[in-house]
């Protein structure tokens, strides 16, 4: 139990981590806005937590 | 990875190495995301708002075509590398040195062997958005994350870190698909965005 609320923790703390970036840098964005630079932010979250295993 | 480094953190301080490997992976998506966003800023110097018309045919398309390989529609052969980071570093740079440089290679993201075809999109995005720091942000976020996955596969090790290695090859088709499927509602939100 404390393992998973380790790891789900530590998951969490890149998902706010990609929505603070994502704010920050989307107001700062001339073209982009926060909606899309949040989605490109997802992406790389989503592939980047998928890719523990890979050296 | 988490097979290296598992053992690797019982040496020294666990907290350290995790961080130093967290700040690593940081410390590289930072670096490629200033590369890709200055050749991406000279690029809308070059041709313009001209260039959020080709991200909005570009990114959707090759996130398409990833999604299409990764999730095994598309019998094609897989855009990759065979280098993997180095396992001696610890060895020649030192512990926590070499812990942090797995995390900046690791973190680069294309220096290494690609997993999922969709990781190859997070680098074009980074250069099309045409952004220092949004592109910074993209390549940040994936070099952050990715060594987030290895310090929360080496926290849920109890010191049996081969299984946890083994847990995770035994999802790996699992996960591809996964990705697969989120590069194509990121692929649908960009257009819709």
């Amino acid at each position: 139990m404390v393992r998973t609320a380790r790891v789900g923790g530590l998951v969490g703390l890149a998902g706010a981590f990609g929505i603070v970036v994502a704010m920050l840098a989307g107001e700062t964005s001339a073209s982009m806005g926060v909606p899309t630079v949040f989605v490109l932010v997802s992406l790389s979250l989503v592939v980047g937590l998928s890719t523990a295993a890979s050296p | 990875m988490v097979a290296q480094i598992g053992p690797l953190v019982q040496v020294g301080r666990r907290k350290t190495a995790l961080a130093l490997h967290v700040l690593g992976g940081i410390a590289g998506g930072l670096a490629i995301g200033v590369v890709l966003g200055f050749f991406g800023v000279l690029l809308r110097a070059a041709i313009g708002d001209a260039l959020d018309t080709v991200f909005i045919v570009v990114v959707p398309a090759a996130l398409i075509y990833a999604a299409l390989v990764d999730l095994g529609l598309l019998p094609v052969r897989s855009l990759t590398w065979v280098r993997q980071t180095p396992g001696d570093w610890p060895c020649s740079m030192g512990h926590y040195p070499g812990i942090f440089a797995w995390g900046f290679d690791l973190g680069l993201g294309i220096t290494t062997r690609i997993p999922y075809q969709t990781l190859l999109v997070v680098p074009l995005s980074a250069f099309l958005v045409g952004d220092l720091g949004t592109a910074v942000a993209i390549t940040t976020a994936y070099g952050a994350a990715r060594a987030l996955a290895v310090v929360a596969a080496v926290a849920s090790a109890t010191e049996d870190y081969a299984a946890v290695c083994d847990a995770i090859s035994d999802r790996v088709l699992t996960l591809k698909k996964l990705v697969g499927a989120s590069a194509l509602v990121i692929a649908a939100l960009i257009v819709i965005s």
